[in-house]
Formats: structure tokens, C-alpha cells, sequence
């Protein structure tokens, strides 16, 4: 009889006295002295024209420092999510971030946030799969489509038989796609003596987290660098998706921000690497 | 500086598992033997390219029919885009 080791020995959780004592600290619990508090002024529309943003009350708020929108942030193509913090003329989903309220309190930012005037010309919105593919149907990205994010490929998917034809799916409103195929297919249905059918459906899926997408981002005084305090399964990647220098499009260079030095909030999401949203750098100040 | 989003902005603004329709066609002998396979599968990837074409790629993966043909679509919609879960549909 084979004697294992681990098989019927109870493990304990690395952080589980920790977390049922209260001690660990979550990265919302991280508190810098002098600290700024962000919130976001996000859009309810799906789709819309941003015809003007006015935070003049949002600045006269006790506490809020400054406001920042798409117009102080450099205007570079917006090839993936992470690359369009700050919605730029338009918003294309319900709850894109529109404005950043910067306040000395989270209270005042939520005040700030509050007194930011957005005003929006609403167009029609596609919200389903069959509305984006019909004829005529508005297009998400009408000035060109940003690149697949590549994002696939280390799951090991035994693939190599099949021929991948990336040309046979295109059209207005799809972003990729791909056929492929293997034998004949038409010849083996023919000598199926038994065809099944079936449309399956699925819906969007989120999860409820135990603590809130949060980062804290800590400017070394004498300028040598940044400390970001990430709800992050993937550091590196909030490294690599750091800015490069708008100019030379390098980094680091003299006037590219400083590469971060990122820790990890000891949390749910450091802990677990199956928090799908948590590798994206969204709330990334 | 500090960035912390509440409960609703999470919900609204970070990735989901994406919404998908999936076709699938299956042909078999009278023995349990799969001669044919055929899927078309439709990904809602919202706003950004997610690539989500592992579902079609894994479809012709475990199973492995002498014929097979396998059509992935990933459709822009306005709605936020989806990240990498274990599956379309499932956290």
C-alpha cells in the first residue's frame, strides 16, 4: 500500500490565523501619512459622446486637491483596457471611469466626485452578441480596433494537428476569431449514424471579492523611484504594463516615470492565484 | 496616493467571465465512436480583445474526432471586457 504524504494530512492555511485574528492587513487598510484619496466619477451610459466635463465645484469641495480627466493624460493608442484609464471623448461600457476627484479624504474625493459634471450625447449601444454582428449595427471602435491581448497559450491545448485559418472570421464588430479544422467534415457526418445538436448560452460572470480592487502608490521623496501596495495576483505584470516614455516610447528613460517597486497587499488575491480581475492594473494610480 | 474601488465599481468596471453562445454538432457510430465534431462559438468580449479562443482550441483538444472543424468569434459589444477565467460562464 502505497504511504503518502500529504494525501489525508491536514494542511494549514498559510494565512488563516492571520485572517481569523484580524491581524493581516488588506490592502484597503494600507494608510500613508498625507496620503491622497481617489474616486473615480465613472459614466451611466454604454455609449455615449462626452460633450464636456466641468469640475470647477468639484474643486471648491473642502479637501479635494485636483481633478484629472483624459485631457491630463497623455493620449496614446488604447490597444488594451490598460491603456484607457480615463475615458477620451467617449465612453463605450456602463461604469468606465470618466474622471479621477483627488481629495485629502476618501470622504471629500467622494464629495468632489459628486460635483463632477459630465455631460454625455447618448448613442445606441450594442449589449448582446447577435446586436453587434447584425447589418448596420454601431460599431465599438468606428476608427479602428485596438490588438487581441494574446492572452491564451498557457493552457496546453494539443492543438497541432489542426490547421488555424485567423483570415476566415472577420467583420465589422468581431475582434478575432479563428477556424480550425481537421479531416473532412462534412464526410464525417456522413458516416455518423447518430447527430447531436445543441446552442448552449452562457451569461457574464463576476465574483464578489473579500476586499475591493485597491492601490496605493508611495513616491520615493527625493525622487528615485515608487512603491505601489497592489490587490494583485501579478506583480510583474503591473511592472511591465508600467509607462514607458511617451516620447522615446522606452524605459526607463530621464523623463519616463520611475519603474515600481510593487508589494503585494497580503490578501485574498496574493494568496489565491484564481482572481481573474485581480492581475489587471484598473485601479492603478 | 490611494485608489480603493467600492462594491459597485468592482461589479461595473472590473472583468468578468464573458457571456457566450456556443453551437456544437456532434456525429457518432452506434458504438460511442465520435467521427465528427463541429462548434461555433461566439464570445462577448465587450469593449476589448480578451481572446478567449482557448474554448474553441480545448474543444478539439480533449476530444479527438478523425473530423473536426472548430470556429471561434470573439464580438465587440459596449460593455466592459471580460478577463481569463477557467471557462466562458464559470468563476
Amino acid at each position: 500500500m502505497i504511504e503518502y504524504k500529504s494525501i489525508g494530512t491536514p494542511t494549514r492555511v498559510l494565512d488563516g490565523r492571520d485572517k481569523i485574528t484580524g491581524q493581516i492587513q488588506y490592502a484597503p487598510d494600507i494608510k500613508i501619512p498625507g496620503m491622497l484619496h481617489g474616486r473615480l466619477v465613472t459614466s451611466p451610459h454604454a455609449h455615449a459622446t462626452i460633450s464636456s466635463i466641468d469640475a470647477s465645484a468639484a474643486l471648491t469641495v473642502p479637501g479635494v486637491v485636483q481633478v484629472i480627466t483624459a485631457q491630463e493624460l497623455p493620449d496614446i493608442p488604447a490597444k488594451s483596457r490598460n491603456r484607457l484609464f480615463l475615458a477620451r471623448g467617449r465612453v463605450i461600457f456602463a461604469g468606465q471611469p470618466v474622471a479621477l476627484v483627488l481629495a485629502e479624504s476618501a470622504a471629500a474625493a467622494e464629495d468632489g466626485a459628486e460635483q463632477v459634471w459630465v455631460e454625455y450625447d447618448a448613442l445606441t449601444a450594442v449589449t448582446t452578441i447577435s446586436e453587434a454582428l447584425a447589418e448596420g449595427a454601431p460599431l465599438v471602435w468606428p476608427g479602428g480596433k485596438p490588438g487581441a491581448s494574446g492572452e491564451a497559450g498557457a493552457h496546453g491545448a494539443d492543438i497541432s494537428e489542426e490547421e488555424e485559418d485567423e483570415d476566415a472570421v472577420k467583420g465589422p464588430n468581431i475582434a478575432n476569431g479563428f477556424v480550425m479544422k481537421r479531416g473532412d467534415i462534412a464526410a464525417g457526418f456522413a458516416e455518423a449514424d447518430v447527430i447531436i445538436e445543441r446552442t448552449f448560452s452562457t451569461s457574464m460572470v463576476h465574483q464578489s471579492y473579500l476586499e475591493p480592487m485597491t492601490h496605493t502608490a508611495v513616491p520615493d521623496a527625493y525622487g528615485n523611484g515608487i512603491t505601489v501596495y497592489a490587490s494583485t495576483q501579478a506583480p510583474s505584470m503591473l511592472v511591465n504594463k508600467w509607462p514607458k516614455c511617451w516620447v522615446c516610447r522606452k524605459r526607463p528613460c530621464a523623463s519616463s516615470p520611475p519603474i515600481p517597486v510593487v508589494h503585494l497587499a497580503a490578501n485574498s488575491s496574493s494568496m489565491n492565484p484564481l482572481w481573474p480581475s485581480s492581475p489587471k492594473q484598473l485601479a492603478a494610480p | 496616493m490611494t485608489l480603493s474601488l467600492t462594491r459597485s465599481e468592482e461589479m461595473l468596471a472590473t472583468n468578468p467571465a464573458p457571456a457566450a453562445e456556443l453551437h456544437v454538432k456532434l456525429g457518432a457510430k452506434q458504438d460511442g465512436t465520435f467521427v465528427a465534431l463541429q462548434g461555433d462559438i461566439k464570445v462577448d468580449t465587450g469593449c476589448f480583445p480578451s481572446y478567449h479562443g482557448i474554448a474553441a482550441w480545448l474543444l478539439g483538444s480533449f476530444y479527438q474526432p478523425p473530423h473536426m472543424e472548430s470556429r471561434y468569434t470573439e464580438v465587440f459589444t459596449h460593455k466592459v471586457s471580460p478577463a481569463a477565467y477557467r471557462a466562458p460562464g464559470a468563476p
